[in-house]
């Protein structure tokens, strides 16, 4: 196994190349996940003014772009650029964005779960989880125990939601945090292969979870099912004329 | 005894009184169908009229509260937004 010493990362670099473009593409869907859920947010603050609106649409704003860094290393790695002497520098300075995004990201989230109003928690809060990352000897490691910490407690709290509110929306919410929460785990002991796969199937899963959730949120059950058995009509109808025509 | 409005319930509530008036209401038949006391329903009057989702018309010797195609605007995308809210439990 090839592993690319970073100052920040193990980058297993021996992986076929069709995984880093795959990964590429559903890190984009993971994206529009995460950018629908900052539109949601900013169209009801805007309406209401609530800062926490505000607050829950910054930090998927900010997922959104650690995933477009990270996406950029994968990009180069698809590429064969790894040889290149760029490819160091544009990887430690893309996998720095990343954390430090992800993290505030996460800590945003927390803040808003457990309902902080105390700035200096906040701020405490900020500096020792910054300061333990960074510090740390392997701070992709530390951030990945770090995170597993926060999405814990995050994870938790919409498990309570779901408990009060009973919406089928609010579980899937549940499944795919709790699904983001076990990839940053696996993460942890990304040096061996099979645990690298595995971190990123469970995070592409739970961002496509999402997805579908935050689209039936936009439009609705029906027009979604619409949309999927239409097409699936389409193709049951061209199958008959090219068995006609045959 | 039903649990407490969030603060998009009742701004709901307030543009849909307007809008089953047929989109133009007096102050104090507002006041009743808002369920709101006099400070509070002033406090959210203020706040709808700054976002432009309100204006206040005045006939004769009488007031109005028009909505505008803001507040159209909020109620038409209100199911999905309270939706998102219980969702997300925000």
């Amino acid at each position: 196994m090839v592993v690319l010493e970073n100052v920040f990362e193990n980058i297993i670099t021996d992986i076929p190349r069709s995984f880093w473009i795959t990964d590429a593409v559903f890190e984009f869907l993971a994206n529009i996940s995460a950018l629908l859920l900052t539109y949601l947010s900013f169209k009801a603050y805007k309406f209401t003014s609530e800062k926490k609106y505000g607050f829950f649409g910054i930090a998927f704003g900010l997922i959104s772009i650690s995933f477009i860094a990270r996406s950029i290393i994968h990009l180069l790695l698809y590429l064969e650029m790894k040889k290149l002497p760029i490819f160091n520098i544009v990887s430690f300075y893309g996998i720095t964005i990343y954390i430090i995004l992800l993290l505030t990201a996460y800590l945003l989230l927390l803040i808003l779960s457990l309902e902080f109003s105390n700035r200096k928690i906040m701020l405490l809060l900020y500096l020792l989880s910054f300061f333990t990352v960074f510090t740390s000897v392997k701070p992709i490691n530390t951030f990945n125990i770090v995170a597993v910490i926060i999405l814990g407690f995050i994870t938790l709290n919409f498990y309570e939601i779901y408990l009060i509110k009973k919406k089928k929306s609010s579980l899937v919410v549940f499944i795919a945090f709790l699904l983001i929460t076990l990839s940053h785990l696996s993460f942890i002991v990304s040096n061996d292969l099979l645990f690298f796969l595995i971190s990123h199937l469970l995070q592409t899963i739970a961002f496509i979870v999402l997805l579908f959730n935050n689209l039936f949120l936009l439009y609705g059950n029906r027009k979604i099912i619409n949309l999927i058995s239409s097409n699936n009509k389409n193709n049951g109808i061209k199958k008959k004329q090219i068995r006609n025509n045959k | 005894m039903g649990s407490r409005r969030n603060k998009l319930e009742i701004i709901n509530d307030i543009l849909r009184s307007i809008q089953e008036k047929g989109g133009r209401i007096k102050p104090t038949h507002l006041m009743y169908k808002s369920n709101l006391s006099h400070q509070r329903m002033k406090e959210y009057i203020d706040e709808l009229k700054g976002k432009n989702m309100i204006m206040e018309e005045q006939e004769e010797d009488r007031h109005f509260f028009v909505l505008t195609d803001k507040g159209f605007e909020f109620l038409a995308n209100y199911k999905k937004l309270r939706e998102f809210t219980e969702t997300y439990g925000l």
